[in-house]
């Protein structure tokens, strides 16, 4: 039991690092292109139609951080997980777009990326982990520490 | 039912996440909507509706797929005797203008630099000196994009090519390694399937042999050099994509004109297939102009046209 506990506040805080951690990179890799003022970013991103590439990459990267500020702090794991789902799915949808709109790769992490096909594979393999990570975080709260004790958010919740 | 804080904090979140979340769904949606309206408006204008039924009149027929010299001889032959003016050629230049065509279907169909050159620089070119000229801008500009050694062979390992006189050839001081081998890479980076931001326009795949034709003219003094792009400007093409040549003959055309008042030309024109394209339909007509170098007893090819506008122009190498 009491190691199923660790296992599970293990399991939540490396799936926080990692997004934190994958957060943190694209957001900075897309505050780059932003300050460097690359030419490319003055054309109208074709998703968000109605903002420059340069302006969404603004929005995005402080939406980012913001979400890992989010995901630091002591708010519940469920609020976080909730908070990360819906940037997931946004995400997923804008990679939808372009994939219908037979547009190039995702420049998600910045314009050095939009052309590696092995940053573009990662990228794709991050968004599904985050997507299933926070849905399952959210969804079914008991999957990680259905068997802990341990889980004081979830427990205070469910007190609640 | 009374929630709680938290609860009714969680609740407040979702909704706020979930309506973000819809009306960015919304949002795509629309921009999908609007590009796919552009797109079928694009296809119902005149200038739209010429395009469309160019590339699917140029994709009519049966196209062969490209495979070796000896496979290709036989239907360029046939095609060729059915032809006038090419009866008119002697049997020297009527076989070397079938040996050139084949080369040129393998040269755009294969990565290997043997291929590209066969067709590029023939071999009676090759082998008496000072009779080509590589670029020396352009050479110079390949060089610093080539990898080092080290790099190359680690590549080839990767894919799992053997490259085991790979350190006898590299040799950045040859243009004509520096020519092949940026070709070779260019080549395989616009053939990457999962790089769906290059169009390899000259990774053909497929000919029409029905569609080939040969015009041969006869250039002198009076009338001067002949291009492939004037010739096939009367013909329905969606632009032109006329790729410099990065290799020159001595002697050039305006030379041998000079010397003897006449020159051969041969032009081609043929639908191929490409391997990517960037409108869903694959063929587009190319045309290839040689001249006959009557000392080195050869076609040398002297320009390569594509009839199409719309594609990379860095893939194109002539």
């Amino acid at each position: 039991m009491r190691n199923k506990a660790v296992l599970a506040k293990f399991v939540r805080k490396g799936f926080l690092v990692f997004v934190c951690g994958l957060l943190l990179f694209t957001s900075v890799m897309k505050l780059v292109n932003f300050f460097t003022r690359d030419p490319t970013l003055m054309a109208y991103d074709p998703v968000v139609s109605f903002l420059r590439k340069g302006e969404l990459y603004f929005i995005v990267a402080c939406l980012e951080i913001g979400v890992v500020g989010y995901s630091a702090s002591k708010t519940p794991f469920r609020n976080k997980c909730l908070v990360i789902f819906g940037l997931s799915v946004c995400f997923a949808i804008y990679r939808s777009g372009i994939y219908m709109m037979h547009k190039s790769n995702c420049s998600c992490a910045g314009l050095w990326a939009q052309n590696n096909t092995l940053i573009q594979r990662a990228l794709f393999g991050s968004l599904c982990l985050l997507l299933v990570g926070s849905a399952i975080g959210l969804f079914i709260p008991g999957f990680i520490d259905s068997a802990s004790n341990g889980g004081k958010e979830q427990e205070q919740i469910r007190n609640d | 039912m009374i929630l709680s804080v938290k609860k009714r904090r969680f609740l407040a979140s979702g909704i706020l996440v979930s309506a973000t979340v819809l009306l960015f769904a919304l949002l795509t949606a629309r921009s999908v909507h609007k590009e796919r309206a552009i797109e079928r408006e694009w296809a119902k204008s005149p200038a739209g509706k010429q395009i469309l039924a160019n590339l699917t009149n140029w994709n009519r027929g049966l196209f062969i797929p490209i495979s070796t010299v000896d496979k290709m001889r036989g239907p360029v032959l046939k095609r060729l005797s059915t032809l006038s003016g090419f009866g008119d050629l002697s049997a020297l230049q009527q076989d070397e203008l079938i040996e050139s065509i084949c080369h040129l279907f393998i040269a755009y169909h294969s990565s290997t630099p043997d291929d590209f050159l066969q067709f590029r620089i023939p071999n009676s070119a090759r082998i008496v000196p000072n009779t080509y000229q590589i670029d020396q801008a352009r050479t110079s500009l390949y060089r610093s994009m080539i990898p080092t050694l080290k790099e190359l062979q680690d590549a080839a390992t990767q894919k799992g090519v053997s490259m085991t006189n790979a350190s006898q050839i590299y040799n950045l001081s040859d243009p004509l390694f520096v020519l092949t081998t940026y070709r070779q890479l260019l080549d395989s980076e616009s053939r990457d399937p999962r790089n769906p931001a290059t169009r390899c326009v000259t990774c053909w795949n497929a000919i029409n042999f029905d569609t080939l034709t040969v015009k041969i003219a006869e250039a002198t003094a009076s009338n001067g050099v002949i291009s492939a792009e004037t010739q096939a400007a009367d013909q329905p093409n969606i632009g032109f994509l006329d790729a410099s040549p990065s290799v020159t003959f001595h002697p050039a055309p305006a030379e041998i004109i000079a010397r003897d008042g006449k020159l051969l030309y041969a032009t081609i024109r043929v639908n191929i297939q490409i391997e990517r394209s960037g409108r869903g339909i694959p063929a587009y007509p190319a045309s290839v102009l040689w001249y006959w170098c009557p000392e080195m007893n050869a076609w040398l090819p002297n320009e390569l046209v594509l009839l199409v506008d719309h594609v990379n122009g860095t893939d194109i190498f002539f």
